[in-house]
């Protein structure tokens, strides 16, 4: 069980690519003086406009 | 480098695997999870000058699960962007644990991912859930019983 649990969360963690893309938007690009709800709204349709290279679109109705 | 960003790369690689696994314990989704470890950590940028040095693991913690709350009350109004897509998961017994670790209840499940895949302790796990950290450990042993169990 150890074991198997160990390869489920290697299989489950986030891409090292991921987490440095994310790392890298943020300091090269949120500046911390225009406060978070700014960039929240700047960084969400950001994410969803690379979405394709990285997950099919599906949609659900 | 300057100061600040250094501090934030060394905060970014110390808890992001912790903050992953508190998203994707509860959405069990991996863009869910990943829009919150940015969510969480651009919260912390944007007030990493009012961050003590001390306690910065738990400031963390709290500013995710913070986040996960506001995502838990925006989620019950707005529409579903996207499906759970399948993980590259070929390994028929590890597609056989993920689906037993679907199906616990979230009083089991959490606890377990966030041990499982964020590599945190029962007091830490405890302090986000506010339960005590022998509770965690009682829940982790149960889901690991129920998952023997599933998977045979």
């Amino acid at each position: 069980m150890n074991d198997l649990l160990d390869r489920w969360a290697e299989d489950r963690a986030m891409p090292p690519a991921r987490a440095e893309a994310i790392r890298r938007r943020i300091v090269e690009d949120a500046a911390p003086e225009l406060g978070v709800e700014w960039w929240r709204d700047l960084f969400a349709p950001l994410k969803r406009s690379v979405a394709p290279a990285w997950r099919p679109q599906t949609r659900s109705v | 480098m300057d100061d600040r960003t250094a501090r934030f790369d060394r905060l970014f690689d110390e808890h992001r695997r912790a903050v992953y696994a508190l998203f994707f314990a509860s959405s069990h989704h991996r863009q869910e999870a990943e829009d919150g470890v940015q969510e969480t950590f651009l919260r912390v940028w944007c007030r990493l000058d009012a961050l003590p040095p001390e306690g910065e693991r738990a400031y963390v913690l709290r500013t995710a699960r913070s986040v996960a709350v506001d995502a838990a009350r925006r989620a019950r109004v707005r529409p579903v962007f996207c499906e759970e897509v399948e993980l590259g998961v070929d390994d028929t017994h590890l597609g056989l644990l993920d689906a037993a670790i679907r199906a616990l209840p979230e009083e089991l499940r959490v606890p377990l991912v966030m041990t499982a895949l964020g590599g945190m302790e029962s007091g830490e796990i405890g302090e986000v859930l506010g339960k005590p950290p022998g509770t965690i450990r009682y829940l982790v042993h149960k889901a690991r019983a129920r998952l023997a169990e599933a998977i045979g």
